[in-house]
């Protein structure tokens, strides 16, 4: 292993293009990429260039008053201003704070829960189709009298027992859901701007049967035009489900009526009590090859971090990976209902998902869990403010007070799950591979899965797989010819190997332009032997200064310039850039197997840290101060057969 | 499966998250609650802007720096409960400030207390369900309440900077303004008398 940093090797990674048409969507193989990409051209390096030369930094996720929940515990502001933050626009919080990006984003998708969506304004605004039903209009009378909470405990209540009035319910196709639907989409079509900001069209799936989150977010490639002649689905009946599968032919249907596109992106399998990635039965019906086809076909990312904990690895999984335990959420499900148990885990996380996915593939021909990775927030208050320095918390309650590092999350008195708010994280973001800042070019980047997770900076990454990488690559001054050239990106696919040669990796990193420098850059891979056995392994490939693995193997720790009482750190150590080739030393051809980069960051203050300062807030026994944020590449996969 | 089951795993996952008592809703000085507060939001618009602008203030030094007593528990209903009894001896001394009867609601607790005028007192109803319908609402801070019976800050200060919100018809607004700046009034009268009987007293 050679440790190389160069500088402004990869400045070429941010350069800006101009529009370019649209690339197939779908996996990359060699023979695909070289015919999408075009070589080198004779002299200027920017003509003609058919790759994407910027990351598009976005959230897939995010929660407004029109989500039930969400209008619940305070949240007033509407998709419109969610969409005015992400640009760049400061607004004022739900709280009364000024709140503002350091950079606007440049794309973001207002997923609000389908089921209910919009009842909850409507409510409180008296809207006549409330007022009209006379549980409406008690509830309506009760939070005008001050009884707002005792209505909405009584909405609880009315719901569990089925007595919810059904002229009140904000079913698809009811006149007010609808107006709820179309005004979402409107608010999408008006902050839209090809070319500057994408406004995606969306909603989240929330189903949560036994408080088991096997929720999705339904993200749509299309205009108004298309999405408005559906409604979301839901979970609640007769309508909705809660098994993903009648999920996807929701989707099949939509896309067969409109001639439209959509893909859905799950979340939280840290919170599924072990049901997000199964292997052998779901929904009581064993996995059969419809089952992981057509999830394969329809969940082509995963949001690997999110505010509610991240799901890259699990220490009990990986008990090598020194990285493994980051912003752990592993206490119970979403609800705190049921308790985790180890055995639940291996179905829950990324990197085992990952490694069964070989294995399903094996036996039943095709790998369902053959995702791409994406970070995003899941906040409920129309803010998508996630840097560590400006977080303002999952939801309302949580945005910045002296209280809200001390203040209790999930705190259920039968199973003693109980999570406290400082256990938030700020993460994270969705990073997007694409020629151009449009709808369709970033759905059919995530689509191609040329997507990363971040858990809240905005660092550049690339991670590039082919046969014939060599070390001079990582010192060409334009190395994403290369990397296109002569392999594939992110979320592509290796085939058969060469006789006699091993899977090369040229990876590059930069920092976030405002952020902290760079620790590592890692590759993890898994495999399957011959006889099934899963294995992984996270390499070290390419580091800051001049450290050397121990007799262990393991690298030494970056160091640490936190100044923890005035919330700050130096970057004085780490590497604003690193750049390397690496090849598979351990590679067995007849091996399947798949390789994702993590690109780790020196120690920088949690946001804890910075609520501590700016508060005086003594932390609690166990409060994390310190962050090593982080990015996950898409993988690559080899397959011996491809 | 039924509806109202499946509707209560979908919609309300977040909200299921927080201990939401399901037999009443209690004041948050015994089971805080994350709906209570955020209702207000809705029922009384801007109402959490209140508590933002409560630290800060501490921040700025306009109320005193936040200490290490409890806001929640006993000790600190019983604070918030004197506080709005002292206030409540203040409208009932005052008989021009019992014209118009009103609703507290202090935050972050959610915890209502009613200010009944009668012929000849103000019933303080702390813990109370909620406003009369019409009535007018005060929210704010119970921290904000000791400092405006202090007369370390005067109401329309206090207005101004968002740390006490009044809410209902324009008319009803205005009523409780009153009464309340002529209670403070009273407090100013209440302090300067004391003043003068102390140095009367040479102390």
């Amino acid at each position: 292993m050679s440790c190389k940093i160069i500088a402004g090797a990869i400045t070429v990674l941010l350069a800006s293009a101009a529009p370019l048409a649209a690339q197939d969507a779908g996996a990359l193989s060699t023979d695909k990429a070289s015919k999408a990409h075009s070589s080198r051209p004779d002299y200027s390096p920017y003509a003609d260039r058919k790759f994407p030369v910027q990351p598009f930094f976005g959230d897939t996720h995010l929660h407004t008053s029109f989500s039930m929940d969400a209008g619940a515990f305070g949240a007033r502001l509407p998709p419109r201003d969610a969409y005015r933050f992400a640009r760049g626009e400061q607004v004022t919080s739900s709280t009364g704070l000024p709140v503002k990006l350091s950079q606007p984003l440049d794309f973001l998708v207002v997923a609000d829960h389908s089921d209910n969506m919009g009842f909850f304004p409507d409510l409180f605004a008296g809207k006549p189709n409330i007022l009209a039903d006379p549980t409406g209009k008690k509830w309506y009378d009760m939070i005008k009298s001050g009884k707002g909470a005792e209505a909405a405990i009584d909405i609880i209540v009315s719901f569990s027992h089925n007595k919810f009035p059904d002229d009140l319910m904000y079913f698809p196709g009811t006149k007010a859901y609808r107006s709820a639907w179309h005004e979402t989409i409107a608010a999408a079509e008006e902050y839209n701007e090809p070319g500057r900001f994408t406004a995606f069209i969306g909603y989240e799936w929330t189903s949560n049967t036994g408080g088991n989150n096997l929720h999705r977010n339904v993200i749509f490639r299309d205009n108004g035009d298309k999405a408005s002649q559906v409604d979301p689905f839901t979970v609640y009946p007769p309508n909705g489900s809660d098994n993903p599968a009648d999920l996807w032919k929701w989707m099949q249907a939509y896309e067969d009526k409109t001639g439209g596109d959509v893909l859905a992106i799950a979340h939280n399998g840290n919170l599924s009590s072990g049901l997000m990635f199964p292997t052998v039965e779901a929904f009581g019906k064993k996995l059969d090859a419809e089952y992981v086809q057509t999830r394969d076909k329809w969940e082509r990312l995963y949001e690997a971090t999110q505010t509610k904990g991240d799901g890259e690895a699990h220490p009990f999984l990986s008990p090598n990976d020194e990285f493994a335990d980051f912003e752990t959420w592993d206490k119970g499900n979403l609800d705190g209902s049921v308790a985790k148990k180890p055995e639940m885990l291996e179905f829950e996380y990324v990197r085992s998902a990952y490694k069964n996915g070989l294995k399903l593939e094996k036996e039943l021909g095709t790998n369902p869990y053959k995702f791409g990775l994406i970070g995003s927030s899941d906040a409920h208050n129309s803010l998508s403010a996630l840097a560590e320095d400006n977080f303002f918390g999952k939801t309302v309650p949580q945005e910045p007070s002296p209280e809200r590092m001390t203040a209790t999350f999930v705190d259920n008195k039968q199973t003693g799950v109980k999570i406290m708010d400082w256990e938030v994280g700020a993460s994270g973001y969705a990073a997007v591979w694409a020629e151009e800042n449009t709808r369709e070019s970033i759905w059919d980047a995530m689509q191609r899965k040329e997507t990363y997770a971040t858990t809240g900076p905005r660092m550049a990454v690339r991670f590039f797989g082919g046969w014939d990488f060599v070390a001079a690559d990582a010192e060409e001054r334009l190395p994403a010819y290369v990397g296109y050239t002569k392999g594939v990106p992110m979320g592509g696919d290796l085939g058969a190997a060469p006789a006699g040669k091993a899977p090369t990796f040229l990876v590059a990193a930069l920092k976030d332009p405002i952020g902290a420098n760079l620790d590592r850059y890692q590759i993890v891979k898994g495999w399957m032997e011959g006889d099934g056995t899963l294995q992984e392994e996270v390499y070290d490939v390419v580091w800051s200064g001049d450290r050397q693995p121990g007799a262990d193997g393991k690298l030494p720790p970056v160091g640490d310039t936190v100044d923890m009482a005035n919330a700050n750190w130096t970057n004085t150590i780490g590497a604003p850039e690193l750049i390397a080739v690496w090849t598979d030393p351990d590679f067995d051809p007849s091996e399947p197997a798949f390789y994702y980069g993590r690109v780790i960051e020196i120690p920088t203050p949690r946001w804890t840290a910075y609520d501590a300062k700016f508060f005086g807030t003594t932390p609690l026994d166990g409060t994390r101060m310190k962050v090593q944020d982080r990015a996950y590449t898409s993988p690559i996969w080899y397959d011996p057969a491809g | 499966m039924g509806a109202g089951k499946a509707l209560l795993r979908s919609i309300l996952a977040l909200a299921a998250l927080w201990s939401v008592p399901t037999d009443g809703v209690a004041c948050g000085y015994e089971d805080p609650t994350a709906i209570s507060l955020g209702v207000l939001n809705w029922s009384y618009p801007e109402a959490l802007h209140v508590r933002t602008a409560v630290w800060q203030a501490e921040n700025a030094g306009l109320l005193p720096p936040r200490g290490k007593a409890p806001t929640t528990g006993a000790l600190a209903f019983y604070r918030a409960a004197a506080s709005m009894s002292r206030l409540g001896g203040l409208l009932e001394a005052e008989a021009e400030s019992r014209a118009a009867g009103f609703s507290i609601v202090l935050i972050p607790q959610v915890l209502w207390t009613r200010f009944v005028p009668d012929s000849d007192r103000v019933s303080v109803m702390t813990h109370a369900p909620g406003p009369l319908a019409g009535e007018a609402v005060v929210v704010t801070n119970e921290k904000v309440v000791r400092a405006l019976l202090d007369r370390r800050l005067a109401l329309r200060d206090a207005e101004a900077q968002g740390l006490l919100r009044i809410y209902g018809e324009e008319a009803t607004q205005a009523a409780v303004r009153e009464t309340l700046t002529l209670a403070m009034r009273s407090t100013a009268e209440a302090a300067r008398s004391h003043a003068g009987a102390a140095l009367r007293e040479g102390r």
